[in-house]
């Protein structure tokens, strides 16, 4: 699942990107192998969670660092005499900026769509997730009964 | 409202187009990450300044353009800073927020090190002629006009990053490994700014780390450097 995202991003930053991806891709399946009875009402959606956990992996090593950059050339492009700023050869001007905000909005959109809370890509160990995503799906699932 | 556990299927071609549309913004800037994370640390740090009563304003902009130091190479003289300024009355204390300065070793003249942020005395770049075998130059600043500085680091947490840093601040500014009874409040205390979350081992050793030193240790700031470096929670940063 995580290639569909690496085919948009450069080479070290791809290979960080798979390595995450696979190595918690090992844990969902450890908790899923019937080990665990808490984990099990999760089997039926693995390809659901291969997407959130790919689309959690995206959104902390990609988009958040987009929404560090606007932070400072907000401030600086829209709060002072500067037009832009220069990272070598690379000019991070308003343009750019405005660039980057469509591709967060778009992502935010998406998720919100699908009622995807930023919450859930908040986690440190997989276990954590795979506890968010239960409880995920049961706040689904409790609204559409409901 | 639809559901990512009934509408799979769909999720996945919109994430899919979504890739599709946004490749070449997505490719281009992605080559940029970790600049992009040091300009929001960048950013927390004038933060801290404004919020702490100094006035705070862009110096040496080039062709309206802040040149942004990527590398510890080159001439300070020739990239933008921030200017830091404390009004006591009449009396005006100015203070330079640079990125990528070279600063000299407290045990030694002539070993230096670079952080990534450093709060400077102003106007104090000197040059060492003989630290390169060609005719280079190399610019740095004397240690004693060094005021504070901040590590960071766009990694989650690990052992040894953290110990790494406590000897750079052994080499910067040692006084700061003790517990210091009385200190400053104008200057953000050398700091450790991580991206990443930390997990119960590396928690506690930054809570052993900062009961024991003068530094600040921040981590997750993703998620909360906006809170930390914020008008209500700023002051509970260590200061000198």
């Amino acid at each position: 699942m995580i290639y569909k995202f690496t085919e948009n991003t450069p080479y070290r930053l791809s290979q960080q990107l798979i390595y995450e991806y696979n190595n918690r891709i090992n844990d969902v399946n450890h908790f899923l192998s019937g080990r665990y009875d808490f984990y099990a009402p999760l089997k039926e959606n693995i390809e659901t969670i291969e997407l959130l956990l790919a689309l959690s992996i995206f959104y902390k090593r990609v988009l958040t660092n987009f929404q560090s950059a606007t932070k400072f050339s907000g401030r600086v492009v829209f709060n002072s005499d500067a037009d832009s700023i220069q990272l070598g050869t690379y000019l991070l001007d308003s343009m750019e900026i405005f660039k980057i905000n469509r591709t967060i909005l778009k992502f935010n959109n998406l998720m919100a769509k699908y009622s995807i809370p930023d919450s859930l890509f908040e986690y440190t160990e997989t276990k954590e997730f795979l506890r968010k995503i239960i409880n995920f799906k049961a706040e689904l699932s409790s609204d559409d009964n409901g | 409202m639809a559901n990512p556990f009934k509408d799979i299927k769909e999720l996945t071609r919109e994430v899919e187009n979504y890739l599709r549309k946004n490749r070449s913004a997505l490719y281009n800037n992605s080559k940029r990450i970790s600049d992009f994370f040091e300009m929001a640390c960048y950013n927390n740090v004038v933060r801290f300044y404004e919020n702490n009563g100094y006035e705070v304003s862009i110096k040496n902009l080039i062709k309206n353009k802040f040149k942004y130091k990527c590398t510890t190479a080159g001439n300070p003289e020739n990239y933008s800073f921030f200017e830091a300024v404390y009004k006591i009355g009449k009396l005006a204390f100015h203070y330079e927020i640079r990125h990528n300065i070279n600063i000299q070793s407290y045990h030694t003249d002539d070993t230096y090190t670079t952080p990534d942020i450093s709060i400077l005395k102003p106007n104090q770049v000197q040059i060492d002629d003989d630290f390169y075998l060609s005719k280079q130059k190399y610019y740095y600043i004397k240690n004693s006009s060094l005021i504070s500085f901040c590590e960071v680091k766009n990694f989650t947490p690990y052992p040894e990053l953290l110990f790494n840093f406590i000897g750079v601040t052994n080499e910067l500014k040692p006084k700061l490994l003790a517990k210091v009874k009385q200190s400053g409040k104008r200057h953000i205390s050398t700091s450790l700014m991580i991206s990443g979350k930390s997990n119960r081992h590396t928690d506690k050793i930054i809570s052993n780390l900062q009961d024991r030193y003068h530094i600040n240790v921040i981590c997750d700031l993703f998620n909360i450097g906006g809170v930390t470096f914020g008008k209500r929670s700023y002051n509970r940063l260590k200061t000198v």
